[in-house]
């Protein structure tokens, strides 16, 4: 099986470089990037399976990046990490755009964010697998 | 009609109250979770280095001082033998008969025999 790639974004430099130190030693390949706009580049040029965005950003929204990697990347699974607490809002945002997990960044990295990440990137695995099922199963008719 | 607008103004103030609250929450979550993950990863490291230095103790242990010693005294014996060897036969090609002295080896003993 291929290496799966988690995009990280949040324009709060420190928060970025936090993440990187914490996700260095994990099985995965990891992109970072500074705003939903690099995030964007980011995913024009590699191959990405999770998105983990920061949801108060200044130029572009968390919300609107999932949005439009919703809309061009349908299989990428999405992760909304937020030093908000989630409103009626968010939560209605998190149904609509099905967001797979929303995530505070007052959570612990290695009990909580980690186990998340690799939860989102397992979930990948699996609708890939189930999809290449469904393909399948309409082939043989 | 004058309570009516007092608790909308009530309201207002409410809603305004929260927003900033929820403002104020952000900007301290934000480096609150910054540092809580980089003392994650701070002491992952410690992890690692301790297991680290774990290993080189036990391989340290696993050196057997005496047989390290011994190898090394018959290295030591057998640079001297050759070092003598060689010096031996420059005198004997020089002409100048065997060494006077005992030769040992190293350039330090070469020219100290010779002085004698």
């Amino acid at each position: 099986m291929a290496m799966r790639a988690v995009l990280f974004v949040d324009d709060d430099a420190i928060m970025l470089r936090s993440l990187e130190r914490g996700f260095q030693d994990e099985q995965f390949d990891k992109h970072f990037a500074g705003s939903g706009e690099e995030a964007l580049e980011i995913l024009r040029r590699e191959e990405v399976h999770v998105l983990v965005t920061d949801m108060c950003m200044c130029e572009m929204s968390g919300a609107e990046l999932i949005r439009i990697v919703k809309r061009e990347y349908p299989d990428i699974v999405s992760i909304m990490h937020s030093g908000y607490a989630p409103t009626d809002e968010l939560r209605r945002a998190i149904h609509r755009e099905k967001i797979f997990k929303f995530v505070c960044k007052t959570v612990t990295l290695e009990e909580d964010l980690k186990q998340v990440v690799r939860q989102a990137v397992d979930h990948y695995d699996l609708q890939s697998q189930h999809e290449k099922v469904l393909a399948k199963s309409e082939w043989l008719g | 009609m004058r309570e009516i607008q007092s608790q909308r103004v009530q309201n207002a103030k409410m809603i305004s109250i929260g927003q900033l609250a929820a403002g104020v929450a952000h900007e301290l979550n934000t480096p609150i979770g910054s540092v809580g993950y980089d003392f994650s990863s701070l002491k992952s490291y410690v992890t690692k280095t301790k297991n680290l230095l774990q290993m080189c103790g036990e391989l340290v242990e696993e050196i057997d001082t005496a047989e390290a010693s011994e190898s090394l005294n018959k290295a030591d014996a057998v640079g001297n033998r050759c070092g003598t060897t060689a010096v031996e036969v420059v005198y004997e090609a020089s002409g100048n008969g065997p060494a006077e002295s005992p030769i040992t080896c190293g350039p330090y003993s070469i020219l100290s025999s010779r002085s004698m």
